[in-house]
């Protein structure tokens, strides 16, 4: 009798992910949304894999041949995907190139020393020494300036991710299992985001994060505190990530090697630590007092710029709940490994919101990719008979769902600033003096920042700003062109104001409209020139 | 960008970004170990890490101008401890100056005790 129901379970299971997936792969074509949530379906699903999952006995699966060619092709999927945007405008995506390409620019100026002590506070914060001094080695011997380092290096980082999440998955849980990690690395909607975003820091975090993981779980420790050791040169939240991941592996392994590593790291990161120990430990004790802040209060406060986990769980959602499966079969085999750890903590900091829980959505979605790959293969294509072709079938309407968002992205991502705005900042720098002003919003400071290689005002942001929140407001609100005068004589002219005209840019232009002002360019953006006397 | 410029960004890149980790991607794991896939992996992320750790060292400690002579430097020397170190494994040099060493230590504390 037990046996019977369990066998109901199991193929009412193959029938009920197509039924899904068909129904997930509607909504997002725009043809059919029922008002169910679809959410319901991450519990619901595991539920019925569960006798199949349990029954599974260590899969004696052998190499696949051709592998090599077929993570190749994934890989320049990924990075087709990545310049296709590219393809489209010259402009990058994201708020942040401009700060990147101000932070190289200004390491490579410096060369041939690294500016640390004439860093601005800000870029301390920002950016830890390692893709800067990075970036000054391929200036230096490749002749890759920041813009080729935002157009080309970081794209092919971004697609570069195919091979250590292939690499991890296939390690531990086999090499199908790492194809199909590989697959949903390419067309996985979030990941594409992280490039949108442009959040060059995080692809190479998780590079670092995925090889650490290898690492540990190969037993190589040399590697994995070279790897711990890129992390904290090169991206702090994925750095406290690993550390957090090494606790339980250390507690339940007690290899003196993970004691000798972490030591080996702190080692080999003193000299970019010691030189900005106040603002790192600033950052890692802001990261914790938010966590008791938000476990005290629930505000969940300090979430860091990315989608929330709501839509999260939207868009991954046709991969979500095969990484549930991946994780409960871990779980009740008891095989308590890094990728295990990897994915139970990344998702306690998002789930329980405890700091930058938004940004953890970034490392979280690769322990889902690799633990839905594990679902995915135990349960939908290791199947026998007629059965292994429905679980096929499954696997390619999962994939090609997954991939629609991803679409869709690529063909609606534009910049945030157009070609032409941008011209109008290297106008600023063609047509201004090296010590002139210009006033900015914060929408457009990065860019102006980045491209204009002028000191840019803009509230709350750079160390030229001299000016409290409340301040800003009233010089935002104002119509009257007297206090805007009174609020930009605390600089020294020249002095300019850009403004890019897009829909959610605001500066209100009537109080540029007296004589201290005067339009000086006026093409898809328009910038003031400010002088005290008037003109 | 001519072709010098393209030529120069790819090999360039290259020397940088993945000769160095090639190379200490072999001290880690043998050429039998693993396949091409996790080499390239290894070969990437080994660079990012070991270059701009060792630039930024040799910075701190002996005051290193960042040229492309000391990069270029920095890189063949990456290179070159790596070979050592393969060399070393090869033809177990380590461990026969490890075991010269421990016979030394215990002759000396014999005479020590005698």
């Amino acid at each position: 009798m037990k046996g019977k129901i369990a066998r109901i379970v199991e193929l009412s299971y193959l029938q009920l992910v197509i039924i899904f997936l068909i129904l997930v792969l509607l909504r997002e074509l725009r043809v059919l949304d029922f008002p169910i949530y679809y959410q319901y379906f991450i519990l619901v699903l595991p539920l019925f894999a569960l006798p199949h999952l349990l029954r599974r006995e260590k899969s004696s699966e052998t190499g696949i041949r051709g592998v090599l060619i077929i993570i190749l092709i994934i890989f320049v999927f990924a990075l087709l995907l990545r310049f296709v945007p590219l393809m489209k405008s010259p402009v990058p995506l994201g708020y942040d190139p401009g700060y990147y390409r101000y932070t190289m620019d200004f390491y490579a100026s410096a060369l041939p020393q690294i500016p640390e002590a004439d860093l601005p506070t800000w870029i301390k914060e920002m950016y830890p020494q390692g893709l800067p001094v990075l970036t000054d080695l391929t200036y230096i011997v490749a002749g890759a300036d920041a813009m080729d380092n935002i157009r080309y290096l970081f794209p092919f980082l971004g697609a570069l991710l195919v091979f250590p999440i292939f690499t991890v998955t296939r390690n531990i849980f086999g090499p199908r299992a790492g194809i199909i990690a590989a697959l949903l690395y390419a067309v996985s909607y979030t990941q594409f985001e992280v490039f949108t975003y442009f959040y060059f820091k995080n692809v190479l975090g998780l590079l670092f994060l995925l090889l650490a993981i290898y690492a540990l779980d190969k037993e190589k420790y040399v590697l994995m505190t070279l790897m711990f050791a890129a992390l904290g040169i090169f991206h702090r939240p994925e750095f406290l990530l690993f550390a957090f991941i090494l606790v339980p592996c250390f507690l339940i392994n007690r290899r003196r090697e993970i004691i000798y590593a972490v030591l080996g790291t702190a080692i080999l990161i003193i000299p970019f630590w010691i030189t900005r120990w106040e603002i790192n430990w600033g950052v890692l004790s802001g990261a914790m007092e938010a966590a008791m802040t938000n476990i005290q209060t629930g505000e969940g406060l300090g979430g860091g710029t990315f989608f929330d986990f709501e839509t999260y769980t939207r868009f991954a959602i046709t991969y979500l709940p095969f990484a549930l499966i991946g994780g409960i079969y871990l779980a009740a085999k008891k095989h308590w490994n890094s990728v295990f750890f990897f994915l139970i903590i990344s998702a306690i900091i998002v789930i329980a919101q405890l700091f930058f829980f938004n940004r953890f959505i970034i490392p979280l979605d690769i322990a889902v990719i690799i633990l839905a790959a594990v679902g995915i293969d135990y349960t939908l294509l290791n199947r026998k008979h007629a059965w292994k072709v429905v679980g096929a079938v499954a696997g390619i309407l999962l994939l090609t769902t997954a991939i629609i968002p991803t679409i869709h992205s690529v063909n609606e991502s534009e910049p945030l600033i157009t070609e032409e705005q941008l011209q109008a900042v290297e106008w600023l720098k063609e047509n201004t003096g090296e010590n002139a002003y210009v006033l900015a919003t914060t929408n457009d400071a990065p860019w102006v920042l980045g491209w204009s290689d002028r000191r840019v005002i803009a509230p709350g942001l750079f160390e030229w700003d001299l000016y409290e929140k409340e301040e800003w407001d009233a010089f935002f609100s104002t119509d009257d062109p007297e206090t805007a005068k009174q609020f930009l004589e605390r600089y020294d002219d020249p002095l300019y104001i850009y403004y890019s005209v897009n829909e959610d840019n605001y500066l209100g232009l009537e109080k540029f409209e007296g004589k201290y002002f005067q339009i000086v360019y006026n093409n898809g953006a328009i910038i003031y020139q400010y002088r005290e006397g008037g003109f | 960008m001519t072709a010098v410029d393209v030529l120069r960004l790819i090999f360039g890149g290259l020397f940088v970004l993945f000769i160095p980790g090639l190379a200490w991607s072999y001290v880690f794991f043998l050429r039998k170990n693993i396949d091409w896939i996790e080499r390239i992996a290894l070969s990437f992320g080994l660079s990012i890490a070991l270059v701009p750790l060792s630039v930024f060292w040799l910075n701190w400690l002996f005051d290193m101008k960042i040229t492309l002579l000391s990069t270029l430097l920095t890189v063949c020397g990456l290179v070159v401890i790596a070979a050592v170190l393969i060399l070393a494994r090869k033809y177990g040099w380590a461990n026969s100056t490890f075991n010269k060493l421990k016979t030394a230590f215990s002759r000396s504390q014999k005479s020590q005790n005698s």
